[in-house]
């Protein structure tokens, strides 16, 4: 993660650190012309993605993480990139809605909310170690 | 880091309502602040919450994890049916914050108000 791969901001993984990527968002989206809802769209998925990086990538030992926040016309891609061991999101179960809330596994939201408020969610483990992931908005 | 600050305010409606306003951000870091103060206001007795979002400018799904935690909390008996909680109410969450509550399917079980007076008379 050093030299032409590294990605505009970086960061320690650590829950007290998670306010900084949103202000990230918040800033570099900004100045791409994002506008509420979808910037709070952006602001929420990030926050999900890093605190997942943070308590079960690293699991809470902490460790790099960088991200970079792009347009391309009508296509804004956010990418997360972290050194942790190599991730299954399919492993995780999404939420059962239809639940009753006493019952409700309070897990597996994170992820869920970035499939429900992004058009694309990738993960891909990256040749030289640690994994990317990349969150696609099309804004048209 | 962001913080989230919870002050405690007791009104007589029905019956007694515990009001939590908070002001801040609810995400991974900061929502055991939230689980510790409702669980404070329930040992000293609090039996129906609400909780004031109307100053909280971002909640993740640790907020929800949150809300889970007081709601079992709360209904000690464990309710297994589908129906809105009697005890737990939101208040004058931003169109952000009520954009994930639905999206999550919370708004199945907790009622949302936009006014305070219309939530304490609810209970």
């Amino acid at each position: 993660m050093t030299g032409a791969s590294s990605l505009e901001f970086s960061t320690e993984a650590s829950l007290e650190n998670l306010h900084e990527c949103r202000a990230y968002i918040d800033r570099t989206g900004g100045a791409l012309g994002l506008e509420s809802p979808l910037l709070g769209d952006f602001r929420l998925v990030v926050d999900e993605a890093v605190t997942n990086i943070v308590l079960h990538g690293y699991g809470g030992q902490g460790g790099p993480v960088e991200m970079a926040m792009e347009r391309a016309g009508d296509t804004v891609v956010v990418r997360i990139r972290d050194q942790a061991p190599s991730f299954n999101p399919d492993a995780v179960a999404e939420p059962a809605l239809d639940t009753a809330l006493a019952q409700r596994n309070p897990g597996g939201m994170g992820i869920f909310l970035m499939r429900q408020m992004m058009d694309e969610v990738t993960f891909q483990s990256l040749p030289g170690g640690g994994n990317e992931l990349r969150l696609v908005k099309h804004l048209s | 880091m962001a913080t989230l600050n919870i002050t405690a305010e007791q009104v007589q409606g029905n019956v007694p309502v515990t009001i939590l306003h908070l002001h801040g951000d609810i995400d991974a870091a900061t929502h055991p602040t939230l689980t510790a103060k409702a669980e404070e206001v329930v040992a000293q007795g609090a039996a129906h919450l609400l909780l004031d979002l109307g100053s909280v400018n971002y909640m993740g799904s640790a907020g929800f994890r949150a809300l889970h935690a007081i709601s079992n909390m709360l209904e000690a008996e464990g309710s297994t049916g589908m129906g809105k909680s009697k005890r737990l109410k939101l208040l004058n969450p931003s169109e952000d914050v009520s954009r994930v509550i639905k999206t999550l399917g919370f708004d199945v079980y907790l009622d949302i108000f936009q006014n305070q007076d219309d939530a304490v008379r609810s209970f």
